[in-house]
């Protein structure tokens, strides 16, 4: 066997193939989850709402998934929009009048960063604007595990920050980042911008990987992807109507208890019940083909980071102790839990 | 945007309801979810309990 190592060239083996980059070029070097934007649980276009209480477990995510987007001044929107070539997805803030800030970002928890800590990482991204020029990054770490606060009331450490001068062209930018031995608690990456009063701010294949040179993006599957994402916002969503959510047992004549399973174990466990506001949108299928439009929507009722138990509630005709199917009766209906940080 | 709490059953956790300025209830919740906390560190209360969730339709 022979392998040739050049210092311009890179490192070629007998079959010809080259590693032109060092060892961080392998997989599962961002630590950054979903920063091809290519997953988006919650919707794929989303009006984020002008205000700085978020993020929080439950607010603050309105689009692609683990990334939170924020405006104050006036009301944005954010879509999950096409790339260009190899980039499927890129995700896209559109601006409007009176909007004076725009933040872009996301959390990466304590496990996933605590041995960053006292090494140089390198972010690396792809970013246009159509009406600024400046695109600000900064690079926080938490004030205790995975505990940021909001971007009004933040709990949070400045590491670094810097700029980037962007066009409307898609463009990579990186940076290298000195990130300090107390970091252990979380790393968070933020991108904003100014008065986004008009026109498009568009994000991509953002990265952060230990090292101080950037390398190329590191493609996940799509099913690794999905799955790194539900460790933090998990939604059954139908893709019609009569599809079940979960099974459990009448509780009484007029709710059934049941329980989901979560594909992942989540990050901590849930506090809370998504759903669609519509009592109508959820059924309760029992003994004999019958089924009873629910009366009130789904309500929490207990979680671990395995399993949710959740209430369907009816106005009558439930048998205590029979067992039920808790399901949908349209495609609008969804249930979701979050742990989000 | 207020939060609602449910009638407690016993043996059970105290769950919360939050209407959002529509009246539709999209969330329900511990007394330990984050938003929540946030929301009654602002000075607010959450109302008394309602026999049910009622969901605008």
């Amino acid at each position: 066997m022979t392998v040739s190592i050049s210092g311009t060239d890179g490192v070629t083996f007998n079959d010809n193939s080259v590693q032109t980059t060092a060892a961080t070029g392998f997989g599962f070097k961002n630590r950054l989850i979903n920063g091809n934007m290519a997953l988006s649980q919650r919707a794929t276009s989303a009006t984020v709402t002008a205000g700085t209480a978020v993020p929080t477990s439950s607010t603050g995510y309105p689009c692609v998934d683990r990334f939170f987007v924020y405006s104050t001044g006036a009301n944005v929107t954010a879509a999950q929009v096409a790339g260009a070539g190899a980039t499927q997805y890129r995700l896209q803030i559109t601006g409007a009048a009176s909007v004076t800030a725009v933040g872009v970002g996301q959390r990466i928890e304590q496990k996933n960063s605590y041995d960053m800590a006292g090494s140089t990482a390198t972010l690396s991204v792809d970013l246009a604007n159509t009406l600024l020029s400046t695109v600000t990054w900064t690079a926080n770490y938490a004030t205790t595990a995975d505990t940021f606060g909001t971007i009004g009331t933040p709990t949070k450490t400045q590491i670094a920050t810097g700029t980037f001068t962007v066009t409307s062209t898609v463009t990579n930018f990186s940076a290298q980042i000195s990130i300090p031995a107390a970091a252990t608690t979380g790393v968070e990456i933020l991108l904003t911008v100014g008065a986004q009063t008009s026109g498009t701010f568009t994000v991509g294949n953002i990265q952060l990987e230990k090292g101080s040179t950037a390398t190329s993006f590191d493609y996940r599957p799509y099913g690794t992807e999905l799955s790194l994402c539900q460790r933090y916002y998990f939604k059954i969503l139908p893709a019609s109507g009569s599809q079940a959510f979960g099974v459990g047992f009448n509780d009484s004549t007029t709710a059934t208890r049941a329980v989901a399973q979560f594909p992942v174990v989540m990050r901590t466990s849930p506090t809370a019940l998504e759903q669609s506001g519509t009592a109508a949108d959820y059924q309760i299928r029992f003994t004999g083909g019958a089924a009873t439009t629910c009366s009130s929507v789904p309500t929490f009722s207990d979680s671990n980071p395995y399993t949710a138990t959740f209430i369907f509630t009816v106005a009558s005709g439930l048998t205590g102790g029979q067992a039920s199917l808790s399901r949908s009766t349209n495609s609008t209906a969804f249930l979701a839990w979050s742990t989000e940080l | 945007m207020i939060y609602k709490l449910l009638p407690l059953v016993q043996g059970e956790l105290q769950i919360l309801a939050r209407i959002d300025d529509d009246g539709k209830c999209r969330l329900t919740c511990t007394e330990q979810h984050p938003e929540y906390l946030a929301w009654l560190a602002e000075g607010n209360t959450p109302s008394s309990p309602d026999e049910a969730v009622e969901a605008a339709e």
